[in-house]
């Protein structure tokens, strides 16, 4: 390490009372130190590698435990079928229940589900999203509808499926209309507060610089709001998730939901854990697929952290 | 003429009153500094002149007219920059462009005219995330300029900044002074930048705020402080801050009964 030049001492003449005493002291260079090229930075594939090789080793160490309790029946393999007794069975793609027209098959099951959490979250998200524009916007729908989605939002979502079935019949429109009700309540008042939060800052800056109306809050309001929002989403999945299945589970006769039931009315316990893995797979997909669409949506935090973390 | 005047503004937030009694003058293209302790209400002022927020009682008025709500000739430069980070530098500076009518394409030419000015033409397609503090300032100064203000109000800008970003900052805030012929009016705690830029100097006593003293300094730019008659206002100015740092200690009462035993 080069000596810096020493400018006080030899660039400037420094009068001072004779009671100040002025020293410039050397620099104190440790060899030892940690030169910042040894610093070896962690690249952020590298570290989504580990998380998925961290995610496998959990559910192989879990599925060899699983095995060897059954294999020494600590555990009942008739009622915890182990993996090796429900994947091959899963895989072969022999899951279904009930006969004729009241046949269940995988496939089926998890279109219609599907078709049902995805119809259901994102019309309850973008009914929550307005909502909560026009409430934090306009103050008399804050006073109205705030405490309706405030309401609304503590019902679990099993308890709307009473009412679904009688207003909609059995079928896809039950458990749409239970996904919606079972998450618009509580993704609402979520959304206003992420749109509530939004530092005071901003808001003085859009209208100093002229923003009103859409302007002001599809580009200043919400893009601020949008880590909040992206999280309320992803959170608001879980519950539509759990809010299908239950319907399904609960009067709606198909979809996973219901061939799990049918599973365990028949005593198919192969089906009952095949169903129950691929919910948690489903789950952990889409979940994924939500977080890669959140980190788009708000694709300048990105970029922050790449800034902030040493390359 | 985008002359700034307060006339008896008193601000109350509930109970509490921030500023009391403010009568000042910032005349037209001139560059007026507030300083004062913590707490003074100077921040108030700066909200109350661009529009933000109303006066408890008194009037403000710009150019003569009082000012009553947000103005497209008032721009407002904030310590934390309050860039937008999900926007580029170009279309932060473009934003408040296309927000007056301008067509989006002929924003973004603009915003890029003004980040060239600021030496910043190379930054245009970073977010504020990849920029330096003292980067952002400019961005955000160009954001202020590209609206072309009579009158730019700034939030202790350079608070934030080490000293030779800070410097630099200062010069150029002066030299655009010069040649855009805005009139600003600054607020800081720092007594040398309050020294290097105001052509008139409003000092302020803390809680509520209240307008101490108003000195006109004419001096060429740059200064040099340690110029007889700046080093003694410097020292006048210490003397009166450090006072106000010792009353500070005690309450709203209590002080009102020091002040009258004077």
């Amino acid at each position: 390490m080069s000596t810096p030049k020493r400018l006080i001492a030899t660039d400037l003449s420094i009068d001072q009372p004779s009671e100040v005493r002025i020293t410039i002291v050397p620099p104190d260079v440790t060899q030892a130190g940690t030169a910042q090229s040894d610093i070896k930075p962690v690249a952020g594939n590298v570290s989504r590698a580990l998380g998925i090789g961290s995610f496998l080793m959990v559910w192989l160490v879990v599925g060899l435990l699983w095995e060897l309790l059954a294999a020494k029946g600590i555990l009942n393999g008739r009622v915890l079928v182990p993996p090796s007794g429900f994947l091959p069975y899963l895989i072969q793609g022999q899951g279904a229940a009930g006969i004729g027209y009241n046949k269940v098959t995988f496939d089926t099951a998890i279109l219609a589900t599907l078709m049902r959490v995805l119809v259901g979250f994102i019309l309850a998200l973008a009914a929550s999203l307005l909502g909560a524009i026009l409430i934090c916007a306009v103050r008399p729908f804050r006073l109205a509808l705030l405490p309706l989605a405030r309401t609304i939002a503590p019902i679990a979502p099993v308890a709307w499926i009473p009412l679904a079935i009688t207003v909609v019949g059995l079928g896809s429109g039950a458990a749409i209309f239970v996904v919606f009700m079972g998450i618009v309540g509580s993704a609402t008042v979520a959304a206003v507060a992420a749109l509530d939060d939004v530092p005071d800052e901003y808001r003085k800056v859009a209208r100093l610089l002229g923003a009103a109306g859409a302007n002001y809050w599809l580009r200043v309001i919400v893009p601020a709001a949008a880590p909040a929002l992206v999280t309320t989403m992803r959170m608001s999945f879980f519950g539509a998730w759990m809010a299908v299945l239950a319907g399904e589970m609960a009067g709606i006769s198909s979809g996973l939901g219901a061939l799990i039931i049918l599973g365990q009315q028949q005593f198919n316990m192969k089906l009952v854990m095949s169903g129950i893995v691929v919910i948690g797979l489903l789950g952990f997909v889409i979940d994924q697929l939500l977080a890669w669409v959140g980190r788009r949506l708000v694709w300048w935090e990105g970029r922050q952290q790449r800034w902030s973390t040493p390359r | 003429m985008t002359e700034l005047q307060f006339q008896h503004v008193n601000k109350a937030f509930g109970a509490t009153l921030a500023a009391r009694d403010v009568c000042f003058r910032v005349p037209s293209k001139s560059f007026g500094v507030v300083i004062g302790p913590s707490g003074c209400g100077k921040s108030s002022l700066l909200s109350l002149a661009a529009g933000l927020d109303e006066p408890s009682s008194g009037y403000v008025f710009l150019g003569g007219k009082e000012v009553r709500g947000i103005r497209d000739d008032v721009a407002l430069l904030f310590q934390n920059y309050n860039l937008f980070p999900w926007m580029t530098a170009q279309a932060n500076v473009a934003f408040g462009l296309s927000m007056r009518g301008m067509r989006q394409r002929e924003a973004s030419a603009k915003a890029l005219e003004y980040l060239n000015d600021v030496g910043l033409g190379a930054c245009a397609n970073k977010i504020p995330a990849e920029l330096s503090g003292g980067m952002k300032q400019r961005v955000a100064l160009a954001r202020a300029l590209a609206l072309k203000p009579g009158l730019l109000l700034m939030d202790e800008p350079f608070a934030a900044l080490d000293y030779q970003t800070r410097k630099i900052m200062q010069r150029y805030v002066l030299s655009t002074r010069e040649r855009t012929g805005a009139t600003v009016l600054l607020v800081t705690h720092d007594l040398a930048e309050a020294l290097t830029l105001a052509d008139r100097l409003v000092l302020m006593s803390g809680a509520p705020g209240s307008v101490q003293e108003v000195i006109d300094i004419a001096a060429p730019h740059p200064r040099d402080l340690s110029h007889p008659g700046l080093a003694a206002l410097m020292r006048k100015l210490e003397a009166h801050l450090e006072a106000e740092a010792v009353l500070s200690e005690f309450t709203a009462d209590e002080r009102g009964r020091m002040l009258a035993n004077e």
